[in-house]
């Protein structure tokens, strides 16, 4: 076969019992269609290759032939895990572009909406990361939980997924009635459920051997690679754009950026974990400060931006995502980048394996914590 | 910010109106020649239907139609086709005809803006002379007849516009959200404005720009040979830098004790239409130490594009350069594994090219894929078992 037909190749190794070892893409650890071209000597991994773009689906290209407000739903299917927060930059870069003003109750609505966000992907990523290491029990806590987030948002918008949750100028509809309640009956339940996850994991002697001092990575290479997210907050870098660059009305909400020192697995599982804790205090001071008044502002019915570029990063459960806009002038954009962190974190899969065992990879690869929609786009 | 936009595309539409009289004529006579095929009664319909359609910004949507709207219907459009379509408009107004006596109020301005032109172009004044007969026939018509080729035009207009021309229609038919009784007269005073700021592209708000920052500058000012420009919009500053000096200055501001923007956030690159150079190359950096965003911009020509690669300076470079060359098919000197990314490496063509169709693509490259595969040699063959 010749050679780059069908993807990257790595050469096999001179040494004896050098070996290639393919990986994926319909393996289960790849969270998706993830290839992992693997090569090893003996059983430490020396190198390795990703082959991506099995979920590509050209959104760019598509986002270039839309107006700006159809391309929204689109954004859902990016990282369909945390799909609202998808929904929440592009409808924030659109409004940039388009200088239109959201009201005040929208923004806190926003914010709960993407805090649970960032819940129910942590949630999916524990329990699946924990799954690939062999802890099965804590998947399905995790999915009960997750699906209480899941209902949470199909009161408000409708969707569970692929939600749609937000629209340019501010948000679809109010609250519901009722719902406030229940995600206060949510939020007084979680943090006894979250102890129950740090009794199953956080000093369990197996899961410690599986995570800790596996997948290291230096603060300096997480600059260097561009990564963000909890993989750079658990290299000591408390690099948050919710804290460095704040949106909505993240610079009036008091919280913290956990981070940790080790920059290995378990760190990462650290920071994720503390993220969840963080999220419940910011969810919790929103619904104290939730004011009233309206949910939309005014939105002309054609949106024509002006000439211009931006770029607006949030800081997604997976790290900076961010898109880059170039308008001509017209009601279409004229180029759309979208800055995925799975895309960006998962090319430094190679400084995070080499070295490790072959059976670390599953471990490395979930605590990446990759979506395939988002890094092939 | 939603009221300024508003007020500033009203505000900018006015102005443009007189500017658009000269190309009524030519509109006129196309419109003329559709009536005459007769699609009065369509014209009717439709323009009633965009009424109902639109329901918004009625004052401001009006006041720009009405002066523009009358000249046109007044000027060139109603002569051809108000011959043809007397009978016609008879019948359809006569069932109307409650509705007149409003259109009576409109029409009495388009004639008043009809003479002055007359003034200008001499066919105009005996071509208004026919409408004026076709009125008579609807007594309340008379003055009716130079409003409905306006009708006619809005059709025309939707037919042949072009995609960005019809949206603004869509748009200036919302302010005319007066009851749906009034959809004869009203369709035709709205119609013909709508065409009319079609042509014109409205002034569109302007993007925020802002003095550069300090750093920004000081930049610029020591690379001056290098450094095309240097502007802050939207609160974000952007170098343009020349492609020869590309990479020394990526390295300067990482390199630099004040500056240090040591992550690279993304790095991109464009393809446009209508912008000279057509391609660039889009760096969005930022400074960890000083917490602050700047975005570098090459400009390169469509043909073979090329600069050097920066993933010596940020390794995160490689994958999204990768990205670049794949999809916009922009050369990175110096990578050290410039391959396709995210299309398999048979594909033909790069898709973030404006000259690359979004749809359409597919069967070709279905074909392509089983060419290939027809050519790599199966390695096994399985025998047949006999059973002997």
């Amino acid at each position: 076969m010749e050679t780059g037909t069908v993807g990257a190749f790595l050469e096999p190794g001179e040494k004896e019992g050098d070996f290639i070892l393919n990986m994926g893409p319909q393996h289960p650890a790849t969270h998706g269609v993830l290839r992992v071209i693997l090569r090893t000597e003996g059983e430490n991994v020396v190198d390795c290759d990703s082959d991506i773009g099995y979920l590509h689906r050209g959104q760019e290209k598509t986002a270039e032939n839309l107006p700006y407000v159809e391309f929204t739903p689109y954004t859902d299917r990016l990282d369909y895990i945390a799909a609202p927060a998808m929904n929440l930059t592009w409808v924030e870069a659109c409004e940039r572009l388009l200088q239109l003003e959201v009201p005040e109750r929208a923004k806190y609505i926003r914010v709960i909406i993407a805090e649970l966000t960032r819940l129910a992907s942590h949630l999916l990523w524990l329990g699946t990361h924990a799954m690939d290491i062999g802890a099965l029990t804590l998947f399905l806590y995790c999915f009960r939980e997750r699906e209480m987030v899941l209902d949470l948002f199909e009161g408000f918008g409708g969707a569970r997924l692929t939600t749609h949750i937000f629209r340019v100028g501010g948000l679809p509809n109010d609250l519901p009635k009722g719902w406030l309640e229940d995600l206060e009956a949510f939020l007084d339940l979680f943090p006894s459920r979250l102890s129950d996850y740090h009794k199953l994991l956080t000093k369990n002697r197996i899961w410690l051997r599986r995570t800790k001092g596996i997948g290291v990575v230096t603060a300096d290479e997480c600059v260097d690679w561009g990564l963000s997210g909890p993989l750079i907050r658990g290299s000591g870098i408390a690099l948050d754009l919710r804290r460095k660059q704040p949106y909505e009305i993240y610079d009036r909400l008091d919280f913290d950026i956990p981070t940790q020192e080790e920059g290995d697995v378990y760190a990462r599982y650290l920071v994720r974990m503390e993220e969840m804790n963080q999220s419940l205090r910011i969810l919790r001071q929103c619904v104290d400060q939730l004011p009233s008044g309206p949910f939309i502002g005014k939105v002309p019915k054609r949106l024509k931006a002006p000439k211009g570029e931006l770029y607006h990063a949030t800081e997604s459960p997976r790290g900076e995502f961010g898109f880059y806009i170039y308008s001509d002038g017209g009601t279409q954009p004229a180029r759309v980048k979208i800055r995925a962190p799975s895309f960006i974190n998962l090319q430094a899969l190679p400084v995070l394996i080499r070295g490790a065992l072959l059976a670390d990879v599953v471990a490395v690869i979930g605590s990446i914590d990759i979506v395939l929609g988002e890094v092939d786009r | 910010m939603a009221e300024t936009h508003d007020k500033e595309a009203g505000a900018s539409v006015e102005p443009d109106g007189p500017t658009e009289l000269p190309q009524e004529p030519s509109a006129g006579s196309n419109s003329a020649s559709q009536e005459e095929v007769g699609g009065e009664s369509l014209d009717t319909n439709s323009a009633s239907a965009s009424e109902m359609a639109g329901g918004m910004s009625a004052i401001k949507g009006e006041e720009e139609v009405t002066p523009e709207g009358e000249q046109t219907g007044s000027a060139g459009n109603e002569s051809v086709p108000v011959e043809a379509k007397p009978g016609e408009e008879a019948s359809t107004k006569e069932t109307v005809a409650p509705e007149e006596p409003p259109k009576a109020q409109a029409q009495e301005k388009s004639a008043e803006e009809a003479s002055p032109k007359g003034t200008v172009a001499p066919e105009e004044p005996p071509k208004a002379l026919p409408q004026e007969k076709s009125a008579e026939e609807a007594s309340p018509k008379g003055t009716i007849a130079p409003e409905e080729p306006p009708k006619a035009l809005p059709q025309e207009k939707s037919a042949e516009a072009e995609p960005g021309e019809e949206v603004v229609v869509l748009e200036e038919r919302k302010p005319s959200a007066k009851p749906p009784v009034s959809a004869s007269k009203m369709p035709r005073k709205t119609a013909a404005p709508r065409k009319r700021p079609v042509r014109r592209p409205k002034k569109v708000v302007k993007a925020p720009e802002k003095e550069p920052s300090g750093f920004v500058r000081d930049v610029a000012a020591a690379h001056s040979e290098i450094v095309a420009d240097v502007y802050n919009r939207y609160g974000e500053d952007t170098i343009v830098v020349r492609s020869g000096g590309y990479h020394s200055l990526c390295r300067h501001l990482r390199d630099q004790a004040a500056l240090r923007f040591d992550y690279l956030s993304l790095l991109t690159g464009a393809h446009y239409v209508g912008t000279e150079p057509r391609c660039e190359v889009v760096l969005e950096l930022y400074s960890t130490p000083y917490n602050r965003r700047v975005r570098v911009k090459v400009l390169l020509p469509a043909e073979a594009p090329s600069v050097d690669s920066v993933a010596d300076l940020w390794p995160t470079a490689g994958w999204q350069e990768r990205e670049a060359y794949d999809m916009l098919g922009i050369h990175f000197h110096g990578h050290s594994d410039l391959r396709r990314i995210l299309l398999p490496q048979y594909w033909e063509g790069h898709p973030l090219r404006k000259d690359y169709p979004w749809r359409g693509f597919r069967e070709r490259s279905e074909e392509i894929l089983q060419e290939r595969l027809a050519k790599i040699p199966l390695e096994t063959e399985t025998k047949p078992y006999s059973f002997d």
